[in-house]
């Protein structure tokens, strides 16, 4: 095409919507995202993950079917642990929300928390391509001289790294779920199973809208590439060294930690103390078993430290929001 | 001709470091220079032009509506700032199809418009597969630019587009402009390339220190600035013999006969008055003029009166 040719014609045809714009945004932040080797690793990791939790529960489904070969299998490994299986069998005639719900429920519990780090992990690895580089390059003028205000630039910029978490939690999360109810011995599985569906839910989604606006703020407070990063993991990593000398000094000082308080909400979302109670309760074997968990354990698990978590939590996303004020918001 | 942007008492702090300070002005469709030195307030006009910031006090219309949060309008004009501004991860098709996206431009289009744009811009097709950390400042410049146009804007804005390019990329990027122009785009420029401005715009707005100096076109900026002298170079065969003969008819303030020779350059009291009688003083003199030149009329000479 020779220069200068081009004729200028006045757009005239119709505009897309807002919400249409707000989510090319979006799409193109995860996309550049997913450029990075390592979010595609962590990823990798957390959808096997998936499958081999999708494979338990299916050889759970198994072991409650009589004569299976799983239950075969396991008589022959460890004659209690199949006397533990039937009485869950019985209970699946009488009982199924125990035998299947409360059983699914500890199990999401614990494979949430599994992927939470490398949730942390992955949101860490994306932090530059959320704000970072286009302060780096400025590149947030343009990009807010469209026809998009800071406010849709910030909105697209939190589904990105929602759509991160999304890939890296909610959605092993969600597919182990159903995967492995799909293949369970019964359609009733489902059914049985929803509230460790819901409580899964409800958990993931609340923590990603915290994380996914705790990220934007580590990602909008430099511009330099390697910095926020940085930032994240040393949190993290202070968080982490934190929680065992707090515990014994100033327990309150646990909650600088945001994967603590996480894990306080999974706690008293899942009420996985709760489950335990029942599980006591109503199968002899699993009370002897539960006799050996330390009771400061049992107290954690039973009374998680939830207005502290919260309290944490609301104060990282103010700060977030300062930040986010400081340096995204037009002025 | 209605105005294209209307500001009103309209000021900016940071602080209290004034950026704007109480300006009032209009400015029509067509080729407009922003001329100004560092800190003036060019920046930020242009800021609030394009929605990017919001003024203290007063107020500014760009046709006729409040750039502010105002996404509609914004559709309608088009930003080139200065500096890189570019993400060097990204190629630029890739990049200019998102901003367009971004824009409101539909996705069967925007691919389309993307390519046409980084022709008409001149950037090779040979580098549109590199990421543009890899670009020089010249061929980001042209990206920019072509990011500024990708939407069809009404109104361009464009801070030192002309920075990074070399003379024959700033010759075509004048042409382009000239072109929008002339296809009814209106463009605001601001450079401290005075002479590339002057060529290209005839109208011009002069900020310093947060005040608006002076607006409108060149000639009629001249015709208000008070004790404007008319200066004029002209070569001839006999400098002294015109000199005398100029003097002797009371029509100017000062001559002088630089080391030049066959050169003389005059300074007149009254260009309107100097050019009805020029013809017949010149005929009268027997001189013989090879060139007449003004060497006043440039824009650094109307910025240099207006801002001392």
């Amino acid at each position: 095409m020779p220069l200068h040719d081009a004729h200028y014609q006045h757009w005239t045809g119709e505009h897309t919507s807002l919400w249409h714009r707000r989510r090319v945004i979006a799409q193109n932040g995860l996309s550049s995202c997913l450029r990075t080797k390592a979010l595609r690793m962590i990823m990798s990791v957390c959808w096997v993950s998936a499958l081999v939790m999708a494979g338990f529960l299916f050889a759970l489904g198994q072991l409650l079917v009589q004569d299976s070969m799983m239950e075969h299998w396991v008589a022959q490994m460890n004659p209690q642990l199949q006397s533990f299986f039937e009485v869950l069998r019985s209970w699946l005639q009488y009982h199924p929300e125990i035998s299947v719900g409360t059983t699914q429920n500890v199990l999401f519990y614990f494979y949430c928390i599994y992927l939470m780090p490398l949730s942390f992990f992955a949101l860490g690895m994306t932090l530059p391509a959320l704000i970072t580089r286009d302060l780096a390059s400025n590149a947030i003028v343009i990009y807010s001289s469209k026809a998009v205000t800071r406010f849709d630039y910030l909105l697209g910029k939190f589904c990105t790294a929602f759509g991160v978490l999304a890939l890296t939690w909610l959605g092993p999360v969600c597919a182990a779920w159903f995967v492995g109810n799909l293949l369970a011995p019964d359609w009733t599985f489902f059914w049985h199973a929803r509230i460790a569906l819901m409580h899964a839910l409800i958990f993931g989604l609340s923590s990603m809208v915290i994380l996914s606006v705790m990220a934007l703020g580590v990602s909008a407070f430099s511009s330099r590439e390697k910095a926020t990063p940085a930032l994240w993991f040393t949190w993290w990593a202070l968080g982490l060294a934190i929680q065992p000398i707090a515990l014994h000094t100033l327990p309150w000082l646990r909650h600088v930690s945001f994967g603590y308080n996480l894990r306080q909400i999974a706690l008293a979302t899942f009420q996985l103390g709760r489950d335990l109670k029942t599980a006591e309760d109503s199968i002899p074997i699993f009370g002897d078993m539960l006799k050996h968990v330390p009771r400061e354990t049992r107290a954690a698990l039973d009374n998680p430290t939830l207005a502290g978590a919260l309290l944490g939590l609301a104060l990282m996303l103010l700060a977030a929001g300062l930040i986010l004020r400081k340096r995204v918001a037009p002025e | 001709m209605s105005a294209l942007i209307v500001a009103q008492e309209l000021s900016r702090w940071y602080g209290i470091v004034m950026g704007l300070n109480n300006v009032s002005f209009h400015i029509e469709p067509g080729l407009t220079g922003l001329v100004g030195p560092n800190g003036a307030g060019k920046s930020t006009l242009i800021q609030i032009i394009t929605g990017q910031l919001k003024p203290s006090s007063g107020q500014l219309t760009v046709f006729g509506q409040a750039p502010w949060n105002n996404p509609p309008l914004l559709r309608r004009i088009g930003y080139c700032p200065e500096g890189e501004a570019v993400p060097k991860e990204l190629r630029p098709l890739e990049w200019l199809q998102g901003l367009g996206l971004m824009s409101g431009l539909r996705a069967d289009e925007v691919q389309g418009r993307a390519e046409a744009i980084l022709d008409k811009v001149n950037l090779p097709r040979e580098h549109w597969g590199k990421r543009l950390g890899q670009y020089s400042k010249g061929m980001k410049q042209r990206v920019k630019l072509g990011q500024g146009l990708l939407h069809n804007p009404d109104l361009l804005v464009l801070d030192e587009p002309m920075n990074g390019l070399d003379p024959m990329g700033r010759q075509e990027v004048a042409q382009t402009l000239k072109e929008l122009a002339g296809g009814g785009v209106s463009i605001l420029i601001s450079s401290h390339i005075l002479a590339e401005l002057e060529a290209l715009c005839n109208n011009i707005l002069v900020l310093n220190w947060g005040r608006i100096l002076a607006s409108g076109n060149q000639t009629e900026i001249r015709g208000d600035i008070k004790n404007w002298s008319e200066e004029l170079e002209i070569e001839c065969d006999a400098p002294e013999t015109l000199a005398r003969r100029l003097f002797e008819a009371g029509v100017l303030a000062g001559f002088d006969l630089p080391p030049e020779e066959g050169r003389l350059r005059i300074r007149v009291k009254d260009a309107a008055s100097f050019y009805e009688q020029w013809t017949d003083l010149l005929l009268a003199s027997g001189v013989t003029v090879h060139a007449l030149r003004s060497r006043s009329r440039s824009l650094q000479n109307i910025y240099d009166k207006v801002t001392t």
